[in-house]
């Protein structure tokens, strides 16, 4: 079910085209990466989700609500975690928390309720009474999501959240927006990270000078790019004869479309759609030949991005 | 909106920067201004001791006596007798005497020396002298033996001499300008920066993306300063007054004027510090700070000798400390509640246009 759907969606700033013609469709509980270099025409794109900017032509309907005309109605069911830590130093982490929730109306025992999750869910429950300026960078990002989920909002829009913590804490929130999925949230996500975007995000979308490239589930983009992959296989020299059978059993297995035996070292070229190789293995295993190391050559996003934009995202 | 006011006074109290320069500072340079300026308090009306000479001529011995022991008894004045009246003159003109008196054929002649205080003083004593003489006169030409019933004892005080119930000093001079000071530099201040240090730390998105809506929005900032401007007045007001004896009015009412004559000056500070600060786009300190600094200099903040007739008396910080001093030295309340009426209505003014202004400013 599409949750939010953006349908040519322009902005121009003066002559200056930022967004051109984009759209997009987000699913309801998915992670949905938006992913694109510095200048792409991300921040615009989120920012006119969120309503904190007005759109120059197009529409963006969000729970099947209109964001021009319903616009107080959709602002109570985002939560935005900027990319910048957006929390005041001189009140405690749950103070901020409070603070921003009962912007939404949550006042007593609710809003205190709502802040101790949004605060166990960043896994700063112990650290409630702490003041964000005696906090290290990682636990100050996780800081600003509490912030941001504490009203419970169906939409989360996150920019970036992980830039310049630590790998513990990217873990945790890694994990946390995982978490979110879960508990039935959509999530649109962006960041410079191609790995966390590999790692989290159920569907891509590619924007490049305000303009979509491409949309879809990973497989789908690096399908777009290439269709097969190669696996490398170490095994154990052994005499032409056996070499010749084993390649000949590969060649004929489905997936499958080229082989090479050179030395101890098999290079099979697969169909980038097979998700599995272990008849291949089998294969060896019934030559008598041992698998002593298997490594998979498959593009990344990093290839997909480069393939399809002509530059590298940063 | 209450959160709001919460969150602002939270954040107010927990500035260390904030409470240094918006509550200990003005009340220590009430204290360190009111006590090293205190020897500068001298009246430019004290005329001191008053040097004259003065001559007999064409009158009765007894005259010319009485004049002379009238003049002695003064002591104010230290009367020196020199019946050269041009060397008497001469003296008077180049300022080593004050005046010259001439008592001729029974008339009394002035001639003014350099000062003219000093000249209205004399001419004064010299119209009671006549005056009392003239009464003699009558009486003694009518019923003489009337005169001798009066008290000839010139000791005596015949004028009670008691001051206004106003003795004040520079101590209780900066209590109220300080106040007035700090409303302007630092209540203004407050208003100006009440959305660019949101935007400063990122926050403004949040309160934006939140369903408050900007008139709201506005107004819950505007309401969430107040609280912290009115306690910072109420804290600089206690301190000067408790810790350092300084003194605003004599009875609790007066003192309950002043302090909500504050309150209404540090609101419309506020929202007129709100309105420059939704409109500049330069940090709202560089507008600030010059014109809160030119306000209350040429209002008599820092001195109370800087005065420019038809230009200070026209300046808000100046009509203020006058509204307070005139409640504060004289009990009287008039100036005050117009004082607190056009602050009122500045407010409404201000901060009406201010949210208009807000609600149609771009986010990003």
């Amino acid at each position: 079910m599409i949750f939010a759907s953006v349908k040519n969606l322009v902005k121009n700033y003066g002559n200056r085209c930022a967004v051109d013609n984009l759209s997009f469709d987000v699913n309801e509980g998915e992670i949905f990466g938006l992913i694109g270099p510095n200048g792409a025409g991300k921040s615009t794109t989120i920012n006119i989700i969120t309503t904190l900017d007005e759109m120059t032509s197009g529409s963006v309907m969000i729970d099947g609500k209109d964001i021009v005309k319903q616009r107080a109605e959709i602002r109570r069911m985002i939560g935005s975690v900027p990319q910048e830590i957006a929390v005041y130093p001189y009140l405690t982490a749950k103070e901020n928390v409070e603070f921003f929730a009962s912007l939404y109306g949550f006042k007593g025992e609710q809003l205190h309720k709502n802040a101790m999750t949004a605060l166990e869910f960043a896994g700063l429950a112990d650290k409630a009474d702490m003041k964000p300026k005696k906090m290290s960078g990682g636990m100050k990002r996780r800081l600003n999501i509490a912030c941001g989920i504490a009203h419970k909002p169906k939409l989360i829009v996150m920019d970036e959240p992980t830039v310049g913590v630590d790998a513990q804490s990217r873990e945790h929130i890694m994990n946390s927006i995982k978490k979110l999925r879960e508990s039935g949230a959509t999530v649109i996500y962006t960041s410079h990270y191609m790995h966390e975007v590999e790692e989290i995000c159920d569907r891509v979308a590619i924007i490049d000078k305000g303009r979509l490239v491409a949309e879809g589930t990973q497989q789908e983009l690096i399908t777009m790019i290439t269709d097969s992959c190669t696996i490398h296989i170490t095994t154990k020299q052994c005499d032409s004869e056996k070499r010749n059978k084993v390649l000949a059993a590969i060649s004929n297995l489905p997936d499958v479309n080229r082989v090479q035996f050179t030395d101890n070292m098999i290079n099979v070229d697969m169909s980038i759609s097979c998700n599995d190789i272990s008849h291949v293995i089998s294969e060896l295993v019934n030559h008598d030949l041992p698998v002593l190391e298997v490594n998979t050559e498959k593009p990344d996003m990093d290839a997909v991005f480069l393939s399809l934009t002509g530059h590298e995202i940063r | 909106m209450l959160s709001l006011i919460i969150k602002q006074m939270r954040e107010y109290f927990r500035s260390p920067v904030n409470v240094f320069m918006g509550l200990l500072f003005p009340v220590l340079l009430v204290f360190f201004l009111g006590t090293m300026l205190q020897g500068l308090d001298i009246s430019d009306y004290d005329i001191g001791k008053i040097k004259l000479q003065y001559s007999v001529s064409g009158a009765d011995e007894q005259s010319g006596k009485a004049f002379a022991e009238f003049l002695d008894n003064i002591d104010m004045i230290k009367a020196e007798k020199n019946n050269d009246s041009e060397n008497a003159l001469k003296l008077t003109d180049s300022g080593n005497t004050d005046a010259y008196i001439e008592l001729k054929n029974g008339e009394i002649v002035l001639h003014k020396g350099r000062n003219d205080i000093v000249n209205r003083a004399l001419s004064s004593v010299l119209n009671s002298y006549i005056a009392v003489s003239d009464t003699y006169y009558k009486i003694a030409s009518t019923d003489p033996s009337l005169l001798m019933d009066i008290d000839a004892d010139t000791e005596k005080l015949f004028v009670e001499q008691e001051g206004l119930g106003v003795t004040r000093s520079m101590l209780d001079y900066y209590a109220v300008s300080m106040t007035v000071m700090m409303i302007f530099m630092s209540h203004m201040m407050m208003g100006s920066t009440a959305f660019k240090d949101e935007e400063k730390i990122f926050t403004m998105s949040r309160l934006y993306l939140s369903p408050l809506g900007r008139t709201k929005l506005f107004f819950g900032k505007l309401i969430g300063i107040l609280p912290s401007a009115v306690i910072s007045n109420a804290v600089i007001m206690l301190l000067s007054a408790f810790v350092f004896g300084a003194r605003y009015c004599d009875n609790f009412i007066g003192n309950l004027l002043l302090f909500l004559l504050f309150s209404c000056c540090s609101m419309a500070a506020t929202a007129v510090g709100m309105l420059i600060g939704i409109i500049i786009k330069i940090p709202a300190e560089g507008v600030i700070i010059p014109l809160a600094w030119s306000l209350l200099f040429f209002s008599g903040s820092f001195s109370k000798e800087i005065f420019l007739e038809g230009f200070s008396d026209k300046l808000p910080p100046y009509l203020i400390q006058q509204s307070a001093f005139r409640l504060t030295l004289y009990g009287e309340s008039g100036d005050t509640v117009i004082t607190m009426a056009v602050c009122l209505a500045v407010t409404v003014f201000v901060s009406l246009i201010g949210a208009v202004i807000f609600r149609r400013k771009k986010t990003v």
